[in-house]
């Protein structure tokens, strides 16, 4: 933590209290697609073939030990891109393959916690 | 959130994601708000709605966010709203369940609309902002849907 002013308050409870409001994070699912070796599937149909599209749809979802609802949407999309030190502008074009999972998912605390997770 | 133009733009190269969630492994993923992403099964239809989005970072392209060393650098950005509409279903897989991957549900193949606004701070040396134009959006693939994996299974 940088800075010298910061003064310790309050009681080790209240300290533990600001511990505990920590974000309680999920885990990953467990398929790992290589390369890039990451656990996540390509956006697809939830049906694909395994044997033919192996790291390709499945399930949508970026965390496991999950419940609730999703949405992916894997895009192109152009707009307008501007540099801000010479205030060029040009249409910039992305891909982007979005995605939001929100309900109840179990921590690695090992509790159940509900939350909304996006996927940039 | 990457360059769709394989040899950038007169404007240089800027991808966006949020890294390693830390503590996790979850690759570019990041929390939003409770409540910014809603399904509507009935109504056949969901919604993405986020506003100033801080933990995402700059990174330039694909390769450099999994370089670990970051070769061509990684700054502060931020979405400054996004919103994703997904509607017009063409396919539905109900009752889906996949043992080996150990998750099921009910999914929805649709499209999907996006308006995002995404800046690179001027302080970064980097300086960018990008304006989407919503009509501009093709979909490759979209779907939402009602989902349970892992242990609810």
């Amino acid at each position: 933590m940088i800075g010298s002013e910061m003064v310790p308050t309050g009681s080790a409870d209240e300290q533990e209290g600001e511990h505990r409001s920590c974000e309680v994070v999920p885990r990953p699912i467990p398929h790992l697609t290589i390369p890039p070796g990451a656990h996540f599937f390509f956006p697809g149909p939830v049906d694909a073939n395994p044997a033919t599209s192996p790291n390709t749809g499945h399930d949508p979802s970026l965390i496991t030990d999950f419940s609730g609802v999703i949405a992916n949407a894997d895009m192109i999309f152009s707009g307008k891109g501007t540099d801000l030190h010479s205030g060029q502008t040009a249409t910039y074009d992305f891909h982007a393959d979005m995605r939001f999972m929100s309900g109840d998912f179990i921590g690695l605390d090992n509790e159940k916690h509900k939350g909304t997770f996006g996927f940039i | 959130m990457s360059p769709a133009t394989p040899h950038g733009s007169p404007l240089g190269f800027h991808s966006y994601d949020p890294g390693i969630m830390a503590g996790s492994l979850a690759m570019w993923a990041t929390a939003y708000p409770v409540g910014s992403g809603k399904v509507d099964i009935a109504g056949g239809s969901a919604r993405l709605l986020v506003h100033n989005v801080c933990s995402v970072f700059d990174v330039f392209t694909v390769p450099n966010s999994f370089d670990p060393a970051h070769a061509l650098g990684i700054f502060d950005a931020s979405i400054d709203s996004m919103e994703i509409q997904w509607n017009g279903v063409t396919r539905s897989v109900l009752g889906f369940s996949d043992s080996t991957n150990k998750f099921r549900g009910d999914f929805y193949e649709c499209s999907a609309k996006i308006a995002v606004s995404v800046t690179t701070p001027i302080e970064t040396g980097h300086g960018f902002h990008f304006e989407s134009d919503p009509a501009t959006t093709h979909t490759d693939f979209a779907q939402f849907g009602v989902e349970h994996n892992g242990v609810f299974f």
